[in-house]
């Protein structure tokens, strides 16, 4: 499935790796400060523990993170005649619990000097990170090495390995 | 399609920061293949081990340190010894780049490995604990198409040709 160096390290690797895109900037970083931070965020443990690195590195910056939460849902098409529910509504119901919970996530973050912001969207994760990222210049992208997925490193995600190989900024994946 | 809602963590509990996350990097390990590529991941992992006063490994992987016997052409042609670049040779470039990417004041150390290259990598960062490993990519292209598109010996050549 995955056939290049980086992916198979990134698969096998037991700690977190720093990928640096060549359209990274040029000029080495004097300092490791990194003032926006895109987070993916599917609620799975190696996400939450991204979370934790993109706080804490947000922190050292006084940087803000933006945390994303992406629903899957492909069906973007009215409602059909014989839909026995309200697919509309169905869907803000979605949007409306992810921002739900990723609001009891950063409320619960304690720090100070840590700027932090929910955002949920809907469409294919890989595209809404690097879309989000792009939109607030991001520095940094950082999330979980393993998704929601259920066959865990066998399909190692296939959403951090899209990020990865198209991000325009570092990207930092880290392990639950 | 997207709902922003922004919080300012400042004021919240305080006492519960002490089970948040501390970032903190002690090894980090940086594999490069001498290309341009892999000098940006380079200068990010000096960044990282100048901030967090961190040990640098820069591993180069090459496929064989042996030499190797080569048949051109015709089965009757006769067989032509190769001696691929020497590990004290990679050792100099590793050397080299690392100098050029500022790590003067870094506690850095090089490694020259042979074998399969992500395998190596991440046997390396198993044997050094490494707690951060930052690594180069071409994007679409993959850092394994810079392993086997250019010899280390053909990237040592395209360095010193530019410098």
């Amino acid at each position: 499935l995955l056939g290049s160096v980086t992916e198979k390290v990134l698969r096998k690797a037991p700690c977190p790796i720093l990928t640096v895109p060549p359209h990274a900037s040029p000029d080495p970083p004097h300092e490791v400060l990194f003032k926006r931070i895109l987070c993916a965020m599917d609620f799975s443990p190696s996400a939450l523990q991204a979370f934790g690195f993109a706080v804490d590195l947000a922190r050292q910056a006084n940087g803000l993170v933006t945390v994303l939460h992406t629903i899957e849902w492909l069906a973007e098409e009215e409602p059909r005649a014989h839909a026995h529910f309200n697919v509309a509504e169905f869907r803000q119901h979605l949007v409306a619990d992810a921002q739900e919970r990723l609001n009891a996530l950063i409320g619960e973050e304690p720090r100070a000097w840590c700027e932090l912001e929910g955002v949920v969207a809907i469409g294919r994760p890989y595209r809404e990170v690097l879309q989000a990222a792009a939109a607030r210049t991001a520095d940094l992208i950082i999330m979980g090495a393993q998704g929601r997925g259920g066959m865990g490193l066998a399909l190692f995600g296939s959403t951090t390995h899209q990020v990865v190989r198209a991000a325009a900024c570092p990207v930092l994946t880290v392990r639950g | 399609m997207a709902h922003t809602h922004a919080i300012h963590a400042s004021g919240r509990r305080v006492h519960a920061a002490q089970e948040a996350t501390v970032v903190e990097f002690r090894n980090i390990l940086c594999p490069i293949d001498l290309s341009e590529a892999s000098m940006r991941a380079l200068a990010y992992a000096v960044a990282f081990a100048r901030w967090y006063d961190a040990g640098l490994t820069v591993l180069h992987v090459a496929p064989t340190f042996e030499p190797m016997q080569v048949r051109s052409g015709a089965l009757a042609n006769p067989v032509h010894v190769v001696y691929p670049i020497t590990r004290e040779e990679i050792e100099d470039e590793l050397r080299r780049a690392l100098n050029a990417a500022g790590a003067e004041s870094v506690n850095a150390s090089l490694v020259a490995d042979a074998g399969e290259v992500a395998g190596t990598i991440v046997d390396r960062a198993a044997r050094i604990s490494a707690d951060l490993v930052v690594i180069g990519t071409h994007g679409r292209g993959g850092f394994d198409r810079l392993c086997s598109d250019r010899s280390p010996r053909r990237s040592c050549e395209r360095r010193r040709a530019r410098s």
